[in-house]
């Protein structure tokens, strides 16, 4: 669980969203809000599903599941084999 | 002192070549416009203050286009970013005041090297309780992204202004820099099998291809907005047709969708969109200058375009494997490349397929919600937004998408006389029709 937070974390936060201290980005804090847009989204499925090896169905691509750290890792670990 | 030289990033080197293909269609060049609406009159003096602090910041940004070899820069220079003021008649109604000085600014044709030389414009439209100030720029400069930043900047205070100056280099160069050799080369060629794959099924068009004559050609604008509760309606129906992610697929197969039902000047085999790749993380404030974007492709045939679920569903698979094979970088290699090329040579490769058409069935942009740092600027309300670009002919049509305020707005920029204003209409209204669509 925590591996995938992490990874998510440097993908995030080194890619798709800007904070100026990283470290202060809490595993509640809103991604939205933060700005992940649209096609950062489409990006970080096809990251979570080539890194964790997953499938993640479209029909649960909704704000809940990709809101924070602890949402999506909370998503990804349901779909682990 | 010696003026400072700073090459062309590979994206801004692609907007040049848009700029030499846009010249070559009877029109003054790659100029685009995005303006604030402010509820009431700032007074002149003080843009003036802020414009003098944003050219001590970004001093490229009064820069002047110079050759070096094959590549081209800006070179600065000691002038102040410009400001014009245009004042309403008594005798005129305001919102076609606004909608008519936009536009004549847009189509105001220094020669063709001149506007090498001022590649940032601030205009003041000044109406009877409203004003448009309206920053007109030349493409090589910035995106759009860019200069929201810039009136992000104007808005900040002193202290807050401080982020807007942090490592304004280009992200492109910084991708290009980290990648060794061998990954470069195999997008490069990724990307080159997949400008092949595209170009198996050739690009209909909505204005005939004979439009690339250069004969005098005006921009024009149309703006479609939705309410508040139509917006709502739209985020529900993309949210239930393409997910959280399609957001711009949502917009792109509604555009195809019109173009579709508008019938195809040009009928071949599919619509093909070209959309910006943004390389700048969510809300960051840097980098200010320069294109931070790469290109993908949407395409779909007009058997798949007519059956609005399957388009969907196409477009997002297409978008998938796009991001899967990584090809979202992959262009990034290629543009670099075409620095070495001549202007005239690169901008055929950029615009052309293998078949000789154009590429591109329609430019589109989805500039995205957009949220300033301030709700005020030099004291008076945000009320809305403005966009305008020039585009090549053919296609001769931009749909640029943003959000503000809570309501949906498209830019619909067309080339007269290419496209008739009683097109646009009807297109406006299908367009309209499919986004509110179940």
């Amino acid at each position: 669980m925590n591996d995938i937070k992490s990874k998510l974390r440097d993908f995030i936060l080194g890619e798709l969203i800007y904070c100026e201290d990283p470290t202060l980005f809490g595993d509640d804090d809103d991604l939205l809000e933060a700005g992940l847009d649209s096609l950062g989204i489409m990006r970080l499925i096809m990251f979570a599903e080539r890194e964790f090896n997953v499938t993640l169905p479209d029909t649960e691509v909704v704000p809940d599941s990709v809101r924070s750290f602890n949402a999506l890792t909370h998503w990804i670990e349901s779909h682990r084999p | 002192m010696k003026p400072e030289t700073l090459l062309f990033s590979p994206a801004d080197h692609v907007m040049l070549v848009m700029d030499r293909e846009i010249h070559a269609g009877g029109m003054p060049g790659s100029w685009c416009g995005f303006g604030l609406e402010l509820a009431g009159i700032p007074r002149m003096s003080e843009i003036r203050q802020g414009l003098t602090e944003l050219t001590q910041a970004f001093p490229t940004l009064t820069g002047r286009i110079i050759r070096k070899g094959k590549r081209y820069g800006w070179q600065s220079t000691d002038q102040i970013i410009p400001l014009f003021h245009h004042k309403i008649a008594d005798t005129m109604e305001e919102d076609s005041f606004i909608q008519h000085a936009i536009m004549d600014i847009m189509n105001s044709s220094p020669d063709a090297f001149a506007h090498h030389t001022r590649p940032l414009v601030f205009h003041l439209i000044e109406g009877r309780q409203k004003t448009i100030l309206l920053a007109r720029w030349l493409h090589p400069l910035l995106d759009a992204g860019g200069v929201k930043r810039l009136f992000d900047f104007l808005m900040s205070s002193k202290a807050d202004r401080q982020k807007y100056l942090q490592n304004d280099h280009s992200l492109i160069f910084k991708k290009l820099r980290d990648w060794p050799w061998w990954h470069k080369l195999r997008l490069f060629w990724r990307g080159k099998n997949h400008n092949e794959w595209i170009d198996r099924l050739n690009s209909s068009l909505p204005t005939p291809e004979s439009t690339s004559h250069p004969i005098p050609r005006q921009l024009a604008n149309k703006r479609l907005k939705l309410t508040n509760n139509e917006t709502r309606h739209v985020l529900e129906n993309l949210q239930r047709q393409v997910g959280l992610g399609g957001q711009s697929l949502y917009f792109i197969a509604c555009l195809m969708r019109a173009l579709e039902m508008m019938g195809p000047a040009v009928r071949k085999d599919a619509w093909c969109i070209p959309y910006a790749f943004n390389l700048r993380p969510g809300n960051a404030p840097v980098p200010v200058t320069g294109n931070q974007v790469s290109v993908l492709f949407a395409q779909a045939s007009h058997e798949i375009v007519k059956n609005r679920k399957a388009l969907f569903a196409h477009l997002k698979r297409q978008n998938a494997d796009t991001v899967r094979q990584e090809l979202d970088m992959a262009y990034l290699p290629l543009m670099w490349l075409g620095q070495w090329l001549s202007l005239e040579k690169f901008g055929h490769i950029l615009r052309h397929q293998h078949s000789g058409g154009e590429r591109s069935s329609a430019w589109f942009s989805d500039i995205g919600e957009i949220r300033f740092a301030n709700a005020k600027l030099l004291g008076l309300p945000i009320t809305d937004v403005h966009h305008a670009t020039f585009v090549t002919a053919p296609p001769s049509l931009a749909v640029l998408f943003s959000r503000f305020n809570g309501q949906l707005s498209a830019a619909v920029n067309y080339l007269q006389p290419d496209l008739s204003p009683q097109w646009i209409e009807g297109f406006c209204q299908i367009l309209k029709e499919e986004l509110l669509a179940e």
